[in-house]
């Protein structure tokens, strides 16, 4: 009798151990995948080199985007769909065009995931509200905002058109930080503009979230889980983002794109948008930011939310 | 809280409770669920040091009774608790959406009973179960960011300590959790070891 009662116990026990695991052992991504890659280094009005201070022409702009369409390019199952708009061919209105364009062509019902990346030129007008530098824009006009995008813009041109909640915005250009709306659930410790210190570090431990306990509570209790887009920037809403032929690419990309073969922190076969943003985080502050000190300093940010999507397969 | 300890121990003759010192660590199993996904199994660590106030020491008790003859007054407890933990993030789910991981630190309040001790079969070696519920304040951020957030926690806890002499006992925890994070609920169990110092 203790024998059987010995064995129900232990039998009860394996099937709890594998219910619990095997709740989580499911490791494929089947949904459909899409992407708008936009890279603009040949500006319609910038001349290919100005003074110092005046906008010009940028150099790797085009090639992070062509970086990142041909790593996408070489994943398979499920691979991507892949659009991509270069230089002159990414004006305002052609940019907002391929957008809706994108989302239009996702299936309903499919829950796919929607990627849509920038590299460019970033801009902050007087009221210092950045924006995106689309290629017709035009230093000179009254409002040189006209022919920029604005995260007002960007985000009602997804939330108006796109089927799935599964959107990925990322941006390498000054001022990006701007797309990334402030968090709801939590607080983003990184100040911007970004100068190292104690508690500025993708690193920092979570006793850092006393100093404002009671209004992460508030923030906590008043968040209700919705699925907004993720977005990723290269630097903060008040910083410049750099590129540099040391590395042949903006530095954010540069990072972003190694991060797939070395950002699967946890060996699960894919780099999610967090991996690949604490990687590139961690490759800037370390080979950017202590080398070249300030004048120089950017950080990337990220959206908050318990939520993440997966944006590479580990390895490409 | 002394008069209440005095209040439910009359018999010991003490006004004060005894006091033991508890370290547990082991595995965390996270069921969290957000509105729009799929719920999914986090895996996580925990350590939790903690003061543990208790009306009577069941184990001296138990020593000093004759062979056999052990009181079977149950102690009151209460207990106060720091613990670090963490939360590595979920597999994918056929859409590429996953839990974040997310790593934290907390304080924790909780009140019980603690069993008589007794004779554990085969073994021969004296024992006492605890069960004990309360409420925790846990600050935490998103592993590989500098995304801080805040909650507050349902705890429980059981636990069996096998006493090695009067003042020590090793054990095993059983740590219970239901808690509110970023719009998600998590229901929270573990399993670990304990050590008990009197």
């Amino acid at each position: 009798m203790k024998k059987k009662r010995g064995f129900i116990a232990m039998s009860l026990f394996s099937l709890t151990i594998g219910l619990i695991f095997s709740c989580s052992l499911s490791n494929t991504v089947t949904a459909p995948r899409y992407a708008l890659l936009i890279g603009i280094s040949d500006y319609i009005n910038l001349p290919a080199l100005a003074p110092p201070l005046d906008p010009q022409d940028l150099k790797y702009s085009r090639i992070d985007a062509e970086a990142l369409k041909t790593l996408l390019a070489s994943e398979a199952s499920p691979s991507w769909t892949l659009t991509s708009l270069y230089d002159h061919d990414a004006t305002k209105a052609k940019i907002k065009n391929a957008i809706i364009t994108l989302l239009a062509s996702v299936p309903k019902d499919s829950h796919a995931t929607v990627l849509i990346y920038f590299s460019g030129h970033g801009y902050l007008d007087a009221q210092r509200t950045p924006y995106l530098v689309a290629a017709d824009f035009d230093p000179t006009a009254v409002d040189p905002s006209l022919l920029c995008i604005a995260p007002k813009e960007l985000y009602s041109w997804i939330s108006e058109n796109s089927p799935t909640k599964n959107v990925i915005v990322v941006s390498d250009s000054c001022y990006s930080g701007g797309f990334v709306p402030p968090p709801t659930d939590s607080s983003d410790l990184i100040a911007s503009p970004y100068a190292p210190a104690i508690g500025q570090s993708a690193s920092l431990p979570p006793l850092f979230a006393l100093g404002s306990f009671g209004e992460l509570l508030a923030k906590n209790a008043a968040a209700d889980g919705s699925l907004e887009p993720i977005a990723v920037s290269a630097a903060g809403n008040l910083e410049l983002s750099w590129e540099t032929s040391a590395l042949g690419h903006g530095v954010f990309t540069y990072y972003l794109l190694e991060s797939a073969r070395k950002g699967d922190s946890n060996g699960d076969g894919w780099v999610s948008c967090t991996e690949a943003y604490s990687y590139a985080a961690r490759s800037i502050e370390k080979n950017w930011n202590k080398l070249y000190g300030a004048g120089y300093y950017f950080y990337p940010h990220i959206t908050g939310g318990l939520r993440d999507l997966v944006l590479f397969k580990s390895g490409g | 809280m002394l008069l209440v300890f005095a209040f439910c121990a009359p018999d010991t003759g003490r006004a004060f409770p005894i006091v033991a010192f508890e370290a547990q660590t082991g595995a965390l199993f996270s069921r969290i669920s957000l509105p729009d996904l799929l719920p999914a199994t986090q895996f996580g660590w925990n350590l939790t040091l903690a003061a543990a106030f208790e009306t009577r020491d069941v184990f001296a008790a138990a020593f000093d009774a004759e062979q056999d003859k052990y009181p079977l007054m149950p102690a009151f407890t209460a207990r106060l608790q720091a613990d670090i933990f963490g939360f590595a993030a979920t597999a994918p789910q056929p859409d590429g959406n996953l839990y974040r991981a997310w790593q934290g630190m907390g304080l924790g309040l909780l009140a019980g009973l603690r069993s008589p001790a007794f004779r554990l079969p085969l073994a021969g070696s004296l024992a006492s179960f605890k069960l004990e519920a309360g409420a925790g304040l846990q600050t935490n951020k998103y592993s590989g960011t500098a995304l801080v957030g805040a909650n507050v926690a349902i705890l429980a806890q059981a636990s069996l300590d096998i006493a090695l002499s009067r003042q020590t006992a090793l054990g095993i925890g059983i740590p219970f959790e239901y808690t509110w994070k970023s719009g998600a609920t998590a229901l929270i169990f573990g399993v670990g070891a304990t050590l008990r110092l009197r």
